[in-house]
């Protein structure tokens, strides 16, 4: 019989891992006999960080039709509509983004036998691998638990990775180094009893200070900033954010939460969200759901009441009496980089890409990975790099980047040689290059636009003239997502783009959402709103103007989201407006297929040439028209008069369903005709559901309708506005259905 | 030798003279006309990396990339799903499906007389560190193996090396033809 990694590696496997691997390897076997039901095997398999990935039911447009791929196990699948052979993706949860050389290398040795060779970090400090196939799983996972890596937990609706400031411990501005916490924390809620149980995803972040914007703590269902208080160590606790399809500020929770409170106050929060979290309906079962439905005080109420019933458990406090675990030393003695030869590109590259550690004579240096990739070659001469230069010290951060920690100063020209050699030594870290994006249509089931081809494009001709650049247009940030979803954080940005796609005559023409008004700063201390949806062809023309007018019209030492609070939106939107037109397919085909992907562009199975010519359909005006009020709700509540913004954003969502529902019915006079009419011909019959998110954009509509906000605020407004948005949108994709 | 996953690359002769974008609408009409075998599903393009996979046509049974991560620029053919026979006949159809992918990227009308594949060397990898660990032992192990399946490309014989003493990497090693090779096409009409 064959040697496997199980025998090969035996006991370097910790016992608790292999066993759980050993399960998911017979849940495997059971699943290929039918023993397993294919939705149960679906959450098992998420919640050991393996998901789907596009064309996995089997179906992929091909820029002329839509071919079936055909595999050996035709009839087998690993979930709904999730062919068994379909390569998939899978996630690795590196807590705090902290990873030694050795684990990069057993990484490298991942994506070169199961993988492309690329090694993928998110926003969310995780790796991702992609086009793995299901069956190689428990060997990469034994191969992961050996260098003590696990994937447990890193999808379903778990406890995922615990992010935390790559620059925790090394910060110049930070309370205190937040490592210990992060990793204590991320070591508990793991496989912990009270977590296993949630109807959504849980995601916990740690910042070190409240300015930056390292942890992002603001957007996460749990953030904990770090805090002294009379000296003694505790957290700001901030609850219920997040981003998804309508983004939410998260809720202060506790001025000061004693270090010692952290780890139980978490657990009695899992239990209430366990126990009183939406399970049925998705769309709606996130903790910040919960928050917003209960109220804030009514929330903190329970889960107060919850804590004081707690068992105590050791492992609360245990950790706190060795904090130095996670203390990281330097390999080479602090020394200043005076009179040290210095290689071209140099100083450039450590203008932006070298940040001062709080400890004299050290740096951190940012290694940019474009697009947040790195290649499996890549990836191990990093290991030899962070051995040469440091005791393995290196994080991956939110902005989809790698940092190498303690450098003594000395040593920077020869790690930027180093770096520049394996063609990671571009400038730009933090900058307008450095722009973070989602899979999106690459790989990604719920990519609508290509979200990396844009960033591609976009770096690659941004990197060209980054040296001519005025610093205020440097250190703008943008992201992009190719969905609604915001994987790719676009609305905590300066320019922000979510995918979206229009009807032109009878094609379909791949666009962007383009967001104003987000903060990075601050913990992501702001959300933009979406102005105007632009073809995606257009959208560096979008930032060459934006970022152009900024230039002229700034004042002294004016941001660019103070720019844009005083200029308004609709002064954004008039600057763009010539570029939402699409033009004809005879002169511009480019604009019908997306960045880097030749294909006739297509989001689903739609043929092409079905229709005569370009008339537009009654339709189309009409959802041209919501658009508008949603943008007017916009300058609406810009300008503070909330009550009115909510009746626009409302007048949008009615305007939108009217239009579909006249497709149907020739009158539709009322809104409760509407509604009536608009449920039982679009709601009920399924017809505008989204295939994953089911009818969860036409339950705003209708809570927009029947429970309309008593006292608008403004963050109940600002969510209406961006409901509507969707709403909109989702009447454009139900729109290409009819 | 219990291995499946092989991995053979032929290079370009001047990688100068082609660009990676330029693969991304051959493969993706590669999968519209079923160009080469197999169940083709994406292409994935990582020309942003310097040293990387370049341009990758993803399928079921075998990848094709346009390649700058295991040397120069060139089509690497990385066989996942086990292909049926012995080792030989295995490595054998690695090395037959790799030229004819080459042979047919040649022929291109985008490429035509600007893309050349040498002919005289190749690239074999064991992507498979368990069964073929990077070390002589295993290259020895091999050699009558490669003896047998090469037979027919290179009937004047040829040499083996190994690139890299690095026991991290997968086994890679150099095929490099005694004799002289006019093209690819020559080699595939040698195979049959």
């Amino acid at each position: 019989m064959s040697q496997t990694w199980k025998d090969k590696l035996g006991d370097r496997i910790p016992a608790d891992l292999g066993r759980e691997i050993e399960i998911f390897e017979n849940e495997i076997t059971l699943r290929k006999q039918g023993k397993i039901d294919e939705k149960v095997f679906a959450e098992t398999r998420l919640r050991r960080g393996a998901y789907g990935q596009r064309y996995d039911n089997g179906q992929r447009s091909d820029g002329t039709r839509t071919q079936l791929l055909s595999y050996p196990s035709a009839e087998l699948t690993k979930g709904p509509m999730t062919l068994w052979d379909a390569p998939g993706m899978q996630r690795i949860k590196i807590p705090y983004g902290g990873v030694n050389p050795a684990q990069l290398e057993t990484l490298a040795e991942l994506a070169e036998e199961y993988s492309d060779g690329i090694l993928h970090v998110t926003t969310r400090q995780d790796i991702q691998l992609h086009y793995v196939h299901i069956e190689d799983t428990p060997s990469l996972f034994r191969r992961l638990a050996a260098v003590g890596v696990t994937t447990r937990e890193a999808c379903g609706n778990t406890v995922r990775n615990v992010t935390g400031c790559p620059i925790a411990g090394v910060c110049r501005t930070e309370t205190f180094d937040i490592t210990p916490y992060a990793r204590a924390c991320s070591r508990f809620l793991l496989g912990h009893r009270d977590t296993q149980n949630f109807g959504r995803k849980f995601k916990v972040a740690f910042s070190g200070c409240a300015g930056e914007a390292c942890g992002l703590a603001m957007l996460h269902d749990i953030g904990a900033v770090a805090k002294l208080v009379d000296g003694k160590r505790g957290f700001e606790f901030y609850v219920g954010g997040g981003l998804g399809s309508v983004p939410n500020q998260a809720k202060l929770f506790q001025e000061f939460l004693p270090e010692e409170e952290l780890l139980p106050m978490t657990q009695a929060i899992c239990r209430v969200f366990a126990r009183l979290g939406e399970k049925k309906n998705r769309n709606t079962a996130r903790l910040k759901f919960l928050v917003n439905k209960l109220g804030l005080e009514e929330f903190r109420r329970l889960v107060l009441d919850e804590r004081k019933i707690l068992t105590p458990e050791p492992a609360w406090t245990s950790y706190l009496k060795e904090l130095r675990v996670t203390d990281e030393n330097a390999l080479k003695p602090a020394k200043a980089l005076n009179g040290q030869p210095k290689p071209e590109g140099f100083e450039e590259w450590r203008r932006t890409n070298v940040y001062a550690q709080r400890q004299a004579g050290y740096s951190v240096a940012t290694v940019t990975l474009p697009l947040g990739d790195f290649s499996a070659r890549q990836a191990r001469t990093l290991s030899d790099v962070a051995r040469r230069y440091t005791e393995g010290t290196v994080r991956l951060t939110v902005e989809q980047n790698l940092v190498l920690r303690w450098i003594s100063d000395a040593d920077l020209p020869a790690l930027y040689a180093d770096l520049k050699a394996m063609g990671l030594g571009e400038p730009g870290a933090g900058s307008i290059v450095d722009i973070a994006a989602c899979p999106g249509t690459d790989t990604c089931k719920l990519g609508i636009s290509s979200s990396r081809g844009l960033a591609g494009e976009l770096r690659t001709r941004l990197a060209s003239r980054f040296q001519q650049m005025d610093q205020a247009v440097r250190g703008l940030h943008i992201k992009i997502s190719g969905c609604f979803n915001s994987c790719g954080q676009h609305h905590i940005s300066d320019l922000g783009f979510y995918g979206v796609s229009r009807k032109k005559g009878s094609w379909t023409v791949p666009h962007f959402q383009v967001l104003v008004g987000g903060q990075w700063e601050h913990n992501a201390g702001a959300y933009g709103l979406a102005v105007i949806a632009v073809p995606s062809k257009n959208i560096p023309e979008v930032v060459d103007r934006m970022t152009g007018a900024f230039l002229r019209e700034r004042t002294k030492d004016e941001s660019f989201q103070a720019w844009i609070k005083r200029i308004g939106k609709a002064k954004v939107r008039a600057l763009l407006e010539d570029l939402a037109t699409i033009p004809a397919h005879e002169t511009k085909p480019e604009f019908y297929s997306d960045w880097r992907d030749p294909r006739e562009y297509s989001n689903g199975d739609m043929g092409v040439g079905e229709c005569a010519g370009e008339v537009v359909s009654p339709i189309d005006f009409g959802l041209a028209a919501a658009e508008r009020e949603a943008f007017e709700a916009q300058l609406t509540l810009e300008a503070g008069d909330l009550r009115k913004a909510a009746d626009q954003a409302l007048r949008s969502m009615t305007t939108a369903a009217k239009e579909l529902v006249l497709t149907k019915t020739p009158v539709a006079d009322s809104l409760p005709d509407v509604v009536r009419e608009f449920r039982e011909k679009f709601f009920d019959t399924k017809l505008f559901w989204d295939p994953f998110t089911g009818g969860k954009f036409a339950q705003y509509f209708f809570t927009a309708v029947e429970h309309p906000p008593a006292v608008p605020t403004s963050d109940s407004v600002h969510r209406l506005v961006e409901e509507a948005q969707l709403f909109i949108e989702a009447a454009h994709s139900c729109r290409l259905k009819l | 030798m219990d291995l499946h996953k092989i991995i053979v690359k032929f290079f370009v002769a001047d990688p100068s003279s082609v660009k990676l974008d330029e693969f991304i609408p051959v493969f993706h009409r590669w999968i519209q006309k079923h160009a080469v075998e197999g169940t083709l599903i994406d292409v994935a393009d990582y020309g942003h990396l310097p040293q990387g996979p370049g341009v990758v046509l993803v399928a079921h049974e075998a990848d094709y990339f346009m390649d700058t991560m295991e040397g120069p620029l060139g089509l690497l053919y990385n066989r996942k799903i086990s292909a049926p026979g012995r080792l030989p006949d295995r490595i054998a159809a690695a090395f037959k499906a790799a030229l004819v992918a080459c042979a047919k990227l040649e022929a291109e009308p985008e490429f035509q007389g600007r893309l050349r594949f040498r002919a005289d060397e190749a690239l074999f990898l064991a992507n498979d560190r368990l069964h073929a660990p990077n070390n002589d032992e295993t290259l020895q192990a091999l050699r009558s193996d490669f003896s047998a399946a090469l037979a027919k490309v290179y009937p004047s014989n040829f040499d083996l090396r190994r690139v890299s003493e690095d026991a991290r990497r997968r086994l890679s090693v150099r095929v490099t033809s005694r004799a002289e090779v006019a093209d690819v096409s020559s080699l595939l009409a040698r195979i049959g």
